[in-house]
């Protein structure tokens, strides 16, 4: 069968830049293999390393064609691909077909060994004799995440899988298939992008977080080298910057993860210690756990062992986070719903660890021997035994924290139905907070140590100032910041106090010894700047968390003053208040009202006002006024029924943040009006009853132009002047009115929105009669969560700063190098 | 022995030491309706399936935070769940629903949900085969 208005090409040229790319990473591999074995030889090794260059930049080449290629399928939407039809479709606007690149499984490992390729073109030009050993462990990760593209079978087993498919080859059982036409009659559009991945964070995130992934294996592959290369302590100069740019770039993409979750994946924060986010912290910790004891050994000689294993855990837990997000072996405990290739990847994966695993312990063994160790004991007074501590806690803490991630892995390999119990969060927090008091002092105190020895006069004269500022600036949080977060208790209280001095410690010391330690000058200053930010990082996360608060705080459902809860519940968790259009309903310090809602044809999202007023309760004098418009998509699903995915909108003040999002509304199409009116004959003084209460008619007033010169617009007018009575003792007042004109009807209805009223009048013999209607789409009600989140500037301006102070850094190191 | 080693033996034991204690009480299990009936009162997580054939009560006007539904596992089990918060408004169309809760009496009394649906799973091919006969038939 030929099938009409296929694009076959582009898809073939894929396809051969995947094996092309695959081929090129084998030959660099083994080319770079020689070129360091024949480093003696030097007409050899210069041949080898010259084919090895040449066959990385072959591959450099054809992963950059890779993601054109299937940048131009998603573009076009050539939807005759898997890939596209899968992750994109017509109506997603031009700005997020980049996040359909990396929505997908190939998309994320096309980016990861883009990354490799930029980093290994910018070793080989960077650091001369490292090139070779470096580069093989690179071009060897580069082998595996080209097989994670190939899609071929090996006897019957899939090996990776490639993002060039075709629909048609996938599923060929299907009966659209059996059609020539089957592109113009029935695969006309793809299913879209994850409306969650709709997000300008999403275009950014995923790019920033690989290349943070992407470069934990430079300073892995660089100890390997030095073990390799049998010069043990050499690699660590040329092996620094890297480091530190690895550290920063992980730990800006993490954070962009965070800021992404905090704007549009309503789980009401930027961190929930969930696996994936996790399984990005625990390399991240381990890294920066490295870069230390990297410092350590380079001005000391001290943990000249440790440093290896260091950087081989940041390696190896790195994989092994891929393996937790990307296997499905998580399964029912995260929220991100990667599913996975199932077992060839979970295997595939595996293989992996253990190749790199088995290269390092190889390394590693051969060598233990012959590494240089220094046998006198560190000094408590060093700087670098306070370095070590640093380190080894955060070792602790990323031990601690794949433990907790790694339960469904322990259920899987031993059988057991074990889950992380009934707060999650706790179980991590209150030993992180334990951490993050340990860490600040160490990080507030250690620059004021001096590498071997410090002399006690001198330390304690230079750390005096930035302690007793620390101390009352801190005492001064404490006792002027209300922080009194005692859900669990004074003990952990305490520790928050505790860690806020710990924090402020780190902050003062570090901003102190910027002037004090380095005069100023801020070229030299990387590590006190980073440092600086690291500790407005653990302030700004203090803060806003414990003084997180819940401003839809919702006793009752809908607010009815003094009605008690009827279902006699316990005060958790109930953080979702119903605002109904147009009734300003109290919620927490402010009046906030649902004023309306707006959609355009051409973008999917349905936009809510929602005003907020805060008053002053003495004057009513307004203090705070804004409206916030809080958004959500209507996704179409079975059954007719719609499915509702909320993004939040917050009020930005410099001190805090007043976030919104909707929970819950109407269905739309379940919002169709089948009640009718019932009337009821009535004269003035009459009580007409409804479900929920009593209406009296206070007035009737009949008008005609005759009698009545106002009515210029009219024949004649019906009026009624009515007060609806509920039966939780509020009243409305409502004026439903009939007129006539040329002995047409014209009803003016009156609606009383929270009491699901439609009232209006009707004209039976020369009597009036007063209609009711109660119905359920009078009602336009939105349900909602909102939050308060101070101080959380402080987080994301701490990331910024300690993110500057790793690339000063890596700019001192890469200059001193050169 | 260094002082450094002994600094990271009492790390490690304190961390191993902090584990062990609080490990029984911050981990609990998956279980099956049966199975939670018979632990009363203790938090677990249940996997199950809703009930189609029964209503979901949920009505945001009255009350936001309650939502009523029934739950079905496959190994015949049926309860009861409340849940005080919004209704996910996925549910309907949910394959599997995880909740962490307790049980109270015949009710399930839940904290947390989190569902299962086609529509996460549309890089399943079985799911995707669904889908394109479904086209066929548009």
């Amino acid at each position: 069968m030929i099938y009409q208005g296929e694009h076959l090409f582009i898809g073939q040229l894929g396809h051969f830049c995947v094996l092309l790319s695959f081929v090129a990473s084998i030959v660099a591999t083994f080319a770079y293999f020689k070129a360091t074995q024949t480093s003696a030889v030097l007409n050899e090794h210069m041949a080898w390393k010259k084919l090895a260059r040449t066959a990385f930049i072959i591959e450099t080449v054809a992963v950059i064609a890779l993601f054109v290629t299937l940048y131009t399928i998603i573009y076009n939407h050539y939807f005759e691909y898997k890939y596209a039809h899968q992750h994109s479709k017509r109506s997603l606007p031009t700005k997020y077909l980049l996040s359909c690149l990396w929505e997908g499984q190939e998309g994320s490992f096309m980016l990861w060994s883009f990354w490799h390729c930029i980093l290994g073109l910018g070793i080989m030009f960077k650091s001369g004799k490292w090139e070779a050993p470096v580069m093989t462990i690179i071009s060897l990760a580069q082998i595996f995440l080209a097989t994670f593209l190939l899609g071929i079978y090996f006897f019957d087993v899939k090996i990776g899988s490639n993002p060039f498919v075709l629909m048609r080859n996938e599923f060929p059982g299907a009966p659209v298939f059996q059609d020539p036409l089957y592109l113009q009659k029935y695969l006309r559009d793809g299913n879209g992008l994850n409306v969650l991945l709709q997000n300008y964070w999403m275009v950014i995130h995923p790019p920033v977080l690989f290349l943070g992934f992407a470069s934990t294996i430079v300073p892995f592959a660089f100890a390997v080298a030095g073990l390799w290369k049998k010069d043990y302590t050499g690699w660590i100069k040329a092996a620094l910057p890297w480091t530190l740019f690895s550290a920063a770039m992980l730990g800006i993409g993490i954070m962009m993860g965070a800021a992404w979750a905090y704007e549009s994946l309503t789980f009401g924060g930027y961190w929930a210690w969930d696996p994936v986010e996790n399984a990005s912290l625990v390399p991240w910790l381990l890294v920066v756990a490295g870069l230390h004891t990297m410092l350590i050994n380079k001005s000391t000689g001290y943990s000249s062992k440790s440093v290896y294993w260091f950087l081989f855990f940041a390696y190896l837990l790195l994989l092994y986070s891929t393996f937790l997000t990307r296997t499905g072996v998580l399964g029912d405990t995260s929220v991100h719903s990667f599913t996975g290739e199932g077992s060839s990847l979970f295997w595939h994966l595996i293989i992996m660890m253990a190749v790199f695993s088995a290269v390092f312990l190889t390394a590693y063994f051969k060598n233990r021997r012959q590494i240089p160790v220094i046998h006198k004991e560190e000094d408590v007074s060093s700087r670098e035994f306070w370095m070590f501590v640093g380190a080894l806690v955060f070792l602790i803490s990323a031990a601690y924290i794949t433990f907790f991630t790694s339960l469904p892995v322990i259920n899987k390999i031993f059988g057991t139905h074990k889950a992380i119990g009934e707060d999650p969060e706790y179980v991590y927090n209150r030993v992180m907070i334990l951490i993050a008091i340990v860490i600040g002092l160490l990080t507030a105190i250690t620059q004021y140590l001096k590498y071997k020895k410090t002399p006690r006069s001198f330390w304690t004269k230079k750390i005096l100032t930035p302690t007793i500022v620390s101390f009352i600036i801190s005492l001064l949080i404490s006792i002027f910041g209300n922080i009194d977060y005692n859900k669990y208790g004074i003990g952990y209280l305490g520790a928050i106090h505790l860690a806020i001095f710990s924090a402020t410690y780190a902050v003062i010391a570090n901003a102190m010894y910027i002037w004090t330690g380095v005069k100023g000058k801020l070229s030299l200053a990387g590590g006190s700047v980073a440092h600086l930010g690291f500790g407005m990082v653990l302030v700004g996360i203090l803060i806003s968390s414990s003084k997180k608060e819940v401003i839809s705080i919702n006793r009752t459902g809908i607010m009815i003053p003094g009605l008690k809860d009827p279902k006699g519940r316990d005060d958790s968790g109930l953080e979702n208040i119903t605002l109904i259009k147009g009734v300003p309903t109290p919620m927490g310090k402010y009046m906030v009202t649902y004023e309306g809602d707006s959609s355009h044809p051409a973008d999917e999202k349905m936009y809510f006002k929602v005003n907020y007023v805060r008053k002053d309760t003495a004057t009513g004098k307004v203090l705070e006024a804004f409206d916030l418009y809080p958004n959500a998509f209507l996704m179409k699903a079975d059954e007719g029924k719609t499915a509702l995915s909320a993004n939040p909108d917050s009020r930005h003040y410099w001190h805090k943040d007043v976030f919104t999002f909707i929970t819950s509304m109407p269905d739309p199409e379940s919002i169709k009006d089948t009640a009718t009116f019932r009337d009821h004959p009535v004269q003035q003084g009459d009580t007409v009853f409804y479900s929920n209460g009593y209406i009296i008619v206070d007035q009737v007033i009949e008008a005609n132009k005759h009698t009545n010169k106002d009515l210029p617009l009219v024949d004649s007018a019906w009026l009624a002047d009515v007060t609806v009575y509920s039966n939780n003792g509020i009243t409305y007042k409502a004026q439903p009115a009939l007129f006539s004109k040329d002995n047409a009807p014209i009803a003016k209805r009156d609606t009383v929105m929270s009491q699901n009223l439609v009232l209006q009048v009707n004209k039976v013999g020369s009597a009036i009669a007063l209609g009711v209607k109660e119905s359920n789409a009078v009602m336009k009600y939105i349900t909602l969560k909102a939050f308060q989140f101070p101080f959380i500037n402080i987080l994301w301006l701490g990331i910024l700063i300690m993110s500057a102070g790793f690339f000063i850094s890596m700019r001192h190191r890469f200059k001193k190098d050169s | 022995m260094k002082k450094i080693h002994i600094v990271a033996l009492v790390l490690i034991a304190a961390a191993i030491a902090y584990m062990l204690i609080t490990l029984s009480k911050d981990l609990t299990t998956y279980d099956t309706i049966a199975s939670a009936r018979q632990k009363q009162g203790k938090f677990i997580h249940l996997i199950a399936k809703l009930d189609r054939t029964k209503d979901i009560e949920y009505n945001p006007v009255t009350d936001p935070n309650f939502l009523a539904f029934y739950a079905i596992d496959s190994l015949g089990g049926q309860t009861k769940v409340i849940y005080h918060n919004t209704k996910p408004p996925e549910l309907e169309m949910s394959e599997r629903i995880v909740m962490k809760g307790k049980m109270n009496g015949e009710v399930f009394e839940c904290k947390e949900i989190l569902l299962k649906c086609p529509s996460k799973y549309k890089d399943d091919p079985l799911q995707q085969e669904k889908a394109l006969e479904q086209k066929m038939q548009d």
